[in-house]
C-alpha cells in the first residue's frame, strides 16, 4: 500500500457498508470534492459493497469485503473487491414498468445507480477477487479523462 | 444500523405512513404489514412521509416497489413527501416519480391528494 492508498477492510454483512461509504466520503472532502457530490458518493458506494457481499461473498460468514481507495490524476478511484468470479455476462438494465407488472424482481438497481451516480464505473477479474471500481473526477488544474480501467489492488 | 419504524395514520381517505429509520431490505415486513392493515381499511390514498428517513438503499426501493405494486392492484394511489434532494433524484431516475408524485412536506401532500 502506498501512501495515498488506505484500504479497509469490512464483514461482509448488510450495515456494514455504512462504514465503507463514511470513509469514502471523508477521503473525498479531504481531497476536495465538492459536498453537492457526497450523496452520489454514499449511495454508489453504498451499493457496490451491498453487491460485493450479496453476489461476491454470498453474505458468507467470516468473509470480508475490500475497499481500497486512492487519488490518482484528480480522480478519486476506489476498488471494491470481493470473492465472486467476475461478471457472467451484460448487467441487465432493470425496467420499472416490467417490475410493477411482475415480470421480474422489484430487486436489482444498485448497479443501474452505481453507473448513473459515478463518473466511471469498470467490472474486472484480478488476482481471484472480482472487482468494482468506481472514479470520481476531483476538481483541480489536471482535470484529465478517465483512463480504461487499471488493475491496482 | 438504524432500526425502521412506521406508525400509519388514518385520515380518511388518506393513510399516512410516517417511517423513521433506514429504508433497507429489513424494512420490508414491517412496510407490508403496515400495508396490510391499510388494505383492509380501503384508504383511498397512501402516503409514504420519508421526513425522518436519512438512509434509502436499492433494497429499499424495491420495498417501495412492492408497495406501490400492491397499491395499483388494490386500485389505490400512493404519495410521497419529505425526500431528500439527494433521494428525489433517485427515486426520479428509477421512475418511481411518474408513479408517486412527491410533496416536500406532510401538509403540502395532505392539502393536494
Amino acid at each position: 500500500m502506498n501512501q495515498t492508498e488506505i484500504q479497509l477492510s469490512i464483514p461482509a454483512r448488510l450495515g456494514f457498508e455504512k462504514i465503507a461509504m463514511e470513509t469514502v466520503v471523508s477521503l473525498a472532502a479531504l481531497h476536495g470534492l465538492p459536498s453537492a457530490r457526497f450523496s452520489d458518493v454514499r449511495t454508489a458506494i453504498s451499493e457496490a459493497c451491498i453487491n460485493a457481499m450479496e453476489h461476491g461473498n454470498k453474505f458468507a460468514r467470516g468473509t470480508s469485503v475490500e475497499i481500497h481507495m486512492r487519488v490518482q490524476r484528480r480522480n478519486l478511484q476506489i476498488d471494491i473487491l470481493d470473492l465472486g468470479k467476475g461478471l457472467k455476462g451484460p448487467l441487465v438494465q432493470p425496467d420499472l414498468q416490467r417490475k410493477l407488472a411482475g415480470e421480474e424482481s422489484p430487486r436489482g438497481w444498485g448497479a443501474y445507480l452505481i453507473e448513473k451516480l459515478v463518473d466511471d464505473v469498470h467490472y474486472f477479474y484480478h488476482k481471484k477477487r472480482n472487482v468494482t471500481q468506481l472514479s470520481f473526477k476531483l476538481p483541480g488544474k489536471r482535470q484529465n479523462k478517465i483512463n480504461e480501467a487499471v488493475p491496482q489492488v | 444500523m438504524q432500526g425502521f419504524q412506521v406508525k400509519v395514520e388514518i385520515d380518511n381517505p388518506n393513510a399516512v405512513f410516517n417511517m423513521n429509520g433506514d429504508l433497507t431490505h429489513e424494512s420490508q415486513k414491517r412496510m407490508l404489514d403496515a400495508y396490510e392493515k391499510v388494505v383492509s381499511s380501503k384508504m383511498q390514498n397512501i402516503l409514504l412521509d420519508f421526513s425522518h428517513v436519512d438512509y434509502i438503499n436499492s433494497a429499499g426501493m424495491s420495498v417501495i416497489i412492492t408497495i406501490l405494486t400492491k397499491a395499483q392492484n388494490a386500485q389505490q394511489a400512493l404519495f410521497a413527501c419529505g425526500l431528500s434532494q439527494h433521494f428525489q433524484k433517485i427515486f426520479d431516475m428509477v421512475g418511481l416519480l411518474k408513479y408517486m408524485p412527491h410533496y416536500d412536506t406532510k401538509d403540502e401532500a395532505m392539502k393536494n391528494i
